[in-house]
C-alpha cells in the first residue's frame, strides 16, 4: 500500500460556523455525536486530517526527535478489506473542563471522558481512551478484538521476521500504534510537556467502517476534498497511471455523486448499512496541505520497493502542482482505504487579547510624567502621514508604524536614548514600543492614551508644514534620508543661495541646487556664453551662445525645476554693487568666481555680512575647497591676506583645465551648501580639500583663523572693500571668464 | 629627504614635477634646499626672506604657521605641501 502521502485541510472558523461544525459533528449518522464540550466564542480551528491506516502488526511508531520536539513518523500500509475502527474525535477543552474523546458508532462505545488533556501527551490521552474504550466493549459484550493488537492480515504479506515481532510487542504498546499512526500528518509535534504546541487537541484515528462519509465541498475546499478521493481497495498495489492524477477521472466510492465536488472519508459504521456523513466545508476554507513521509519501505520484496520509487519518483515530476492544489494526496491514496478523519480546535487570540498582553510586556507613560520628564525624551510619532498633519507634538520623529522597523535604525541610532513613543490613543505605540525594545532599544516608553491624552490635557502640539503631493514626490529620494526628511526638504525650499559666477564651478552647482529644491538661486555673471565654455559650462548649451550667463542658466534651471526661483544679476560684481546684491538676502555664496579681486571681494562682503562662502577654484587637473564661514572658521584672508602679483596667478583661460574637474568640485560646493542650508554634518569649515584628479587622490589640509587676519581677525586693518584692479583686463572686477 | 608637493601653478618651475624631495631640519632649510635644486622657485616663494604670504606651506595636514613657522622641526615621513592661492573657478 503506497499511503505516504496525506492531506490535511485546515480552517479557520467563527464561533457561528463552529457551531454548524458541531451541528455537523452531531449528525446522527456523523462521525462523533458529542456535545456537552464548550465552543469558544473566539476562533476555531478545523483540521480534517485524512491518513491511511496503521497495521497493528508492524513495529512501534519511531518517534523522531527533532529540534526538541518529537515526531511520529506516518506508516505505510493500511488493510483496503479490513474492517476498520470509527474516527475518534478528541474535542478540545475550554477552560479547564474536560476533553471528551469520542468513538461513534461502535458497539458499546461512546464518548469517553478524559480529564485536563490540555497538559497531557496525546499519546496517554489516546492510551486512555483505547483503554477506557476497550473496558467499555468489554462490558457491553462489544468486539474487543478490534483493539487488539492482532488483526486479521493476510498470510502471506507477513514475513517471518515481522511474525516475531509481533510476538514480542506488547498489545499495549500496538494499540498505541495502531491509533497514533494513521493520524494522516506528517508529525505531531509536542512541547516540553508533551502537548502539541498551538493546538489543544490531538485527534485520535482509527480504522474506518465499510461504511463511508462524504466530505462535500464547495470551491474553497476542493484541494483537501479531491485529495481525498478513494479508489477501491482492490488497486492496492497498482501503480499510478497519469490519468489517476485528475481526480475528476477518479471514482468516489459513494458513487452516489459523481459529479460532484466532493470526496468521501470514512465514516463509523453504526454496524448497519453504510449511510455518507456529510461534513460541510464552506467556501472560504482554507486549505492546508500536509505530506506524510514515508516512514519505511513496503514489505512484499525488491518488486515492492521499486514500484513505490517509480510512483516517488512519479511524484516528484509532478512537483510543485501536486503541492499546490493538494492532488499528492490523493494520488497517493488512491490506493488505499479511506482513512480516518481528525478535527483539532484551536482557540485564537483576539486583538484585544493581543494588546493587553503587549502593554504587560512595555512600559507606559502618562502623558503628564512624559511632559515633565527632565531631559526632554525624543518624542516617537508612529502614526499616519494624516495624523501626523493634523498636529503633532512639538519635535517630534515621525515614522509611520508600518515603516518602523526599516526606518528606525537610522533615524534613531542611539538604542539608549529615552523615547516616548505615541500614536493617536495607545495601541499602535505600545506595539510599536515592543518592537523597538526587540530592536534593542533600551528606554522606550508608551505615550498612554496617546496624542489625543496629550492634546486633551492641554500639552504644546504643532502642526506641520508639509510639502504637497507633487513635491513630495519629485523629492521623495531627500524625504527617505533620515538626515534630511519632509523638515529638511522645507528647509532647502526655503533656502537662498548666491551663486557668484555662472561658470565652470557654477554650472554644476546650480544645477545640483536647483535641482535639490533650492528655493532660491541668485546668479552673479556679466559674462556670454562663449563656444569655449561649452567643454565644462554644463548649464549653457550650444542653443545659448552669444546669450547672458545668467539668462541661459536661468532658462535651464527652470526647466529642471521649476520649484526654483532664479535671481540673475547680469553686473560684474564689485564694491559697489556687492551689497546691494548681498543685501537681497542670502544664506550661502557659492563662491565659483575665476580671478582673485571677486574672490578677496566675496570673502570681505562675507564677513560683513556674516554669510558662509563655500569656496573652489581650479586649475588643469587640481581642485580646491573649503568653507569660510565668518568668525566660526577662517577666512580667505586667514589663509592668503593678500592676492599674489598678476603674473604668478594663471587663470584658467590661460592655464586650461581639465572639463570635468569643476563638475567634481561645483558639486562639492553644491553639496557643502546644502548641508550649510540644512544644517547637518561636519562642513569643510576649517578644512581645505585639494584634489588631484591626475592621481584621483584628495588631501585635506587644516586651516586656522588668524587672530591678525585684516579682516576677520582681532584689529582688522580692511574695512572697506579694495578693489585690485591691477588684477583685472578690463575696469572692475570681473566674475567669471 | 622629505618630499615635497609641487602646486600645478608652480610646477613650470620644476620641470612638471608634481612631487620633487628636499633636504632640511628645519622647514627653512628644506626650502632653502628646495629653491637651491630649483632656482626658478625662488622667486616664486620667498618673499624679503619670508615665505610669501601668497603661498602656505603645510607639514604634516598642518599650516607651518600655527606649528612653528620656518622654525618649525621636520620629522621624517613628513610631506611638506606648498599651496600658492589659486583663483581659477570658471
Amino acid at each position: 500500500m503506497r499511503g505516504d502521502h496525506c492531506a490535511t485541510g485546515r480552517r479557520l472558523l467563527s464561533g457561528s460556523t463552529g457551531l454548524e461544525r458541531r451541528q455537523a459533528l452531531e449528525d446522527p449518522g456523523g462521525l462523533a455525536a458529542r456535545d456537552g464540550c464548550p465552543v469558544s466564542g473566539s476562533d476555531l480551528e478545523l483540521f480534517p486530517g485524512f491518513g491511511h491506516l496503521a497495521e497493528p502488526e508492524e513495529e512501534e511508531p519511531q518517534v523522531i526527535p527533532h529540534r526538541g520536539v518529537a515526531a511520529v513518523p506516518a506508516r505505510e500500509r493500511a488493510e483496503p478489506r479490513e474492517r476498520a475502527l470509527g474516527p475518534i474525535l478528541v474535542e478540545a477543552t475550554h477552560r479547564g473542563r474536560h476533553a471528551s474523546l469520542d468513538v461513534p458508532g461502535r458497539e458499546g462505545g461512546g464518548r469517553v471522558e478524559l480529564a485536563e488533556s490540555r497538559a497531557r501527551p496525546p499519546e496517554s490521552l489516546i492510551r486512555d481512551a483505547e483503554c477506557k474504550l476497550r473496558a467499555d466493549s468489554t462490558a457491553s459484550g462489544g468486539p474487543l478484538e478490534r483493539c487488539q493488537p492482532r488483526r486479521r492480515e493476510p498470510p502471506q504479506r507477513r514475513g517471518k521476521g515481522e511474525a516475531r515481532q509481533e510476538a514480542r510487542k506488547s498489545p499495549r504498546k500496538a494499540r498505541m500504534e495502531k491509533i497514533v499512526r494513521p493520524h494522516g500528518r506528517d508529525r505531531i509535534r509536542f512541547d516540553a510537556t508533551g502537548r502539541a504546541p498551538g493546538r489543544d487537541r490531538v485527534l485520535a484515528p482509527a480504522r474506518p467502517e465499510e461504511c463511508e462519509a462524504e466530505v462535500q465541498a464547495n470551491e474553497g475546499a476542493a484541494g483537501i476534498l479531491r485529495s481525498q478521493l478513494l479508489q477501491p481497495g482492490d488497486t492496492a498495489f497498482r501503480p499510478p497511471r497519469k490519468s489517476e492524477t485528475d481526480p475528476g477521472v477518479q471514482r468516489p466510492r459513494t458513487g452516489e455523486h459523481p459529479r460532484r465536488l466532493g470526496a468521501t472519508a470514512p465514516a463509523v459504521g453504526g454496524g448497519g448499512a453504510p449511510k455518507p456523513l456529510r461534513l460541510g466545508v464552506p467556501a472560504e476554507a482554507q486549505i492546508e496541505e500536509q505530506r506524510r513521509r514515508p516512514a519505511r519501505p513496503f514489505r512484499g520484496g525488491a518488486s515492492a520497493l521499486q514500484r513505490r520509487r517509480t510512483d516517488d519518483d512519479d511524484r516528484r515530476k509532478r512537483g510543485s502542482r501536486d503541492r499546490h492544489d493538494g492532488d499528492a494526496g490523493a494520488r497517493r491514496h488512491s490506493a488505499t482505504i479511506p482513512t480516518p478523519i481528525a478535527i483539532l480546535l484551536k482557540p485564537m487570540s483576539s486583538y484585544r487579547d493581543l494588546l493587553q498582553k503587549t502593554k504587560t510586556e512595555i512600559a507606559e507613560i502618562a502623558p503628564a510624567e512624559a511632559a515633565a520628564l527632565p531631559d526632554g525624551p525624543l518624542f516617537l510619532d508612529v502614526r499616519e502621514r494624516d495624523e501626523w498633519e493634523e498636529g503633532h507634538i512639538p519635535g517630534a520623529l515621525h515614522i509611520p508604524r508600518g515603516t518602523l522597523e526599516s526606518r528606525v535604525e537610522a533615524a534613531l541610532p542611539d538604542r539608549e536614548r529615552p523615547v516616548v513613543v505615541y500614536c493617536a490613543g495607545g495601541a499602535r505605540s505600545a506595539f510599536a514600543a515592543k518592537t523597538l525594545e526587540e530592536l534593542g532599544y533600551g528606554d522606550i516608553r508608551s505615550l498612554a492614551g496617546g496624542y489625543t491624552d496629550w492634546k486633551r490635557n492641554g500639552f504644546p502640539t504643532q502642526l506641520p508644514r508639509s510639502l504637497d503631493a507633487a513635491k513630495r514626490s519629485r523629492y521623495s529620494r531627500h524625504i527617505l534620508i533620515p538626515e534630511v526628511g519632509e523638515e529638511g526638504q522645507l528647509k532647502l525650499l526655503d533656502a537662498r543661495v548666491l551663486l557668484v559666477g555662472a561658470g565652470g564651478l557654477g554650472s554644476p552647482a546650480s544645477l545640483y541646487l536647483a535641482a535639490a529644491g533650492v528655493g532660491r538661486l541668485g546668479i552673479v555673471d556679466a559674462d556670454v556664453v562663449d563656444e569655449s565654455n561649452l567643454q565644462r559650462q554644463i548649464v549653457h548649451s550650444t542653443s545659448t551662445l552669444g546669450e547672458l550667463k545668467v539668462l541661459s542658466a536661468k532658462a535651464t534651471i527652470e526647466a529642471l525645476n521649476p520649484d526654483v526661483e532664479v535671481v540673475p544679476y547680469a553686473e560684474r560684481l564689485t564694491a559697489e554693487n556687492i551689497d546691494r546684491i548681498l543685501a537681497d538676502g542670502w544664506d550661502v555664496i557659492v563662491d565659483g568666481a575665476d580671478n582673485f579681486p571677486t574672490r578677496y571681494l566675496v570673502n570681505d562682503a562675507s564677513v560683513w555680512h556674516r554669510i558662509p562662502v563655500v569656496h573652489g577654484s581650479i586649475y588643469r587637473f587640481d581642485g580646491q575647497i573649503t568653507v569660510f564661514k565668518p568668525f566660526e572658521g577662517p577666512c580667505y584672508r586667514c589663509l592668503f591676506p593678500s592676492p599674489p602679483p598678476p603674473e604668478l596667478a594663471p587663470s584658467c583661460a590661460e592655464g586650461g583645465v581639465l572639463g570635468v574637474l569643476p563638475g567634481i568640485i561645483g558639486s562639492l560646493q553644491a553639496s557643502e551648501a546644502l548641508k550649510l542650508a540644512l544644517g547637518i554634518g561636519d562642513t569643510l569649515v576649517g578644512r581645505l580639500l585639494l584634489f588631484d584628479a591626475l592621481e584621483a587622490s584628495f588631501t585635506e589640509v587644516g586651516l586656522r583663523r588668524d587672530p591678525e587676519c585684516p579682516v576677520c581677525g582681532e584689529n582688522p586693518t580692511i574695512t572697506e572693500y579694495v578693489d585690485y584692479v591691477e588684477f583685472c583686463q578690463a575696469p572692475g572686477v570681473r566674475v567669471a571668464s | 629627504m622629505t618630499a615635497v608637493r609641487i602646486p600645478p601653478t608652480l610646477r613650470t618651475e620644476t620641470g612638471g614635477e608634481r612631487q620633487v624631495e628636499a633636504e632640511g631640519v628645519t622647514v627653512r632649510e628644506l626650502l632653502e634646499d628646495l629653491s637651491t635644486r630649483y632656482p626658478a622657485l625662488r622667486d616664486r616663494i620667498w618673499e624679503d626672506g619670508e615665505v610669501a604670504s601668497f603661498v602656505n606651506v603645510y607639514l604634516g595636514g598642518e599650516d607651518v604657521r600655527t606649528l612653528d613657522g620656518l622654525a618649525t622641526a621636520v620629522e621624517a615621513g613628513q610631506t611638506l605641501i606648498l599651496l600658492p592661492a589659486m583663483a581659477g573657478g570658471a
